[in-house]
């Protein structure tokens, strides 16, 4: 085998492990080739005498010990659940409530906001109407003043939409933040 | 030999290599080698663990226009190969234990 094939297989078994780790093996390996090489041995021998690279990534594997512990302290975790049942099942409950009334009092502004964009809307559009109708009985300073309250009216309605729209998205951003947040916690915590 | 043995031991060589100065990788090999089976793959992970048990140190000195890393035992190291000269009677005695056993039941 030689040091490019070499590489490429080492490089493709420790891929999973950080960078910094993937540079002290490689630098190892080259160290031990170069020994090896220096002692008289070709490339190709130097290279079969490093062992199984396997062996090498056993200082990498978990060993058995910790996954042992891992179930004991599932174990414990399923008693514990049990046991602090009445305790815990309430706190969950109450939290679940706070979160919900947060919830609510969020969307509950942004129907707010869209209530008042509906308002400037109506009357924008109202005085318009009425300004049509103070022109048809002749009434000059009655459809000036009507178009020009309707102008505005529609004008602030439609910069009232975008703000809307600007604060749903973002508190849309906020609650989904959060339940995904509430959700990692709960099923994701690894 | 059994592998948890082997590793035990071997960690024990290495820290015995380094005893009598520093050594660098290959020169470990060549010490060991006659005693017990011992690849590059092999010492990785025990000087990766003695390392970060700080049994030893490791510096870097040129050499051939290339960085030869150097092991250097520590005063932990040295007392771990105290303590497992201690011990030694004690495996001895299991050893000789088991082996009554099998010549029993043989």
């Amino acid at each position: 085998m030689t040091k490019n094939e070499f590489t490429r297989i080492l490089k493709s078994k420790i891929n999973h492990l950080p960078k910094s780790e993937r540079r002290k093996i490689l630098q190892y390996y080259y160290e031990m080739i170069s020994e090896r090489m220096e002692d008289g041995m070709t490339e190709a021998e130097a290279i079969d005498a490093l062992g199984d690279i396997d062996e090498l990534l056993s200082a990498y594997t978990p060993v058995a010990k910790e996954s042992a512990r891992g179930v004991r302290l599932r174990a414990w975790h399923i008693i514990m659940l049990i046991v602090g049942a009445p305790l815990w099942i309430c706190l969950v409950a109450a939290l679940l409530c706070i979160m919900l009334a947060f919830y609510i009092v969020i969307w509950a502004l942004v129907v707010a906001f869209y209530v008042v964009f509906m308002a400037l809307a109506v009357c924008g559009f109202a005085c318009v109407m009425a300004s049509v109708f103070a022109l048809l009985s002749g009434s000059a300073p009655y459809f000036f003043v009507l178009m020009g309250a309707g102008a505005f009216l529609s004008g602030l309605a439609i910069l009232w939409l975008i703000v809307c729209n600007l604060f749903a998205k973002a508190m849309a951003k906020v609650t989904a933040k959060t339940s995904r947040g509430i959700f990692r916690f709960f099923f994701k915590r690894k | 030999m059994d592998v948890q043995i082997k590793r035990g031991l071997l960690e024990v060589c290495v820290l015995a290599a380094l005893n009598h100065g520093d050594s660098y990788g290959y020169q470990i090999i060549k010490d060991i080698e006659p005693y017990i089976s011992i690849s590059e793959s092999t010492l990785y992970p025990i000087l990766r663990r003695l390392e970060e048990g700080k049994h030893l140190t490791v510096y870097s000195i040129a050499h051939n226009g290339r960085l030869r890393k150097y092991y250097q035992i520590t005063d932990n190291g040295r007392l771990r190969l105290k303590d497992f000269a201690k011990e030694w009677e004690e495996i001895l005695n299991v050893y000789k234990f088991i082996i009554g056993e099998v010549e029993i039941n043989d």
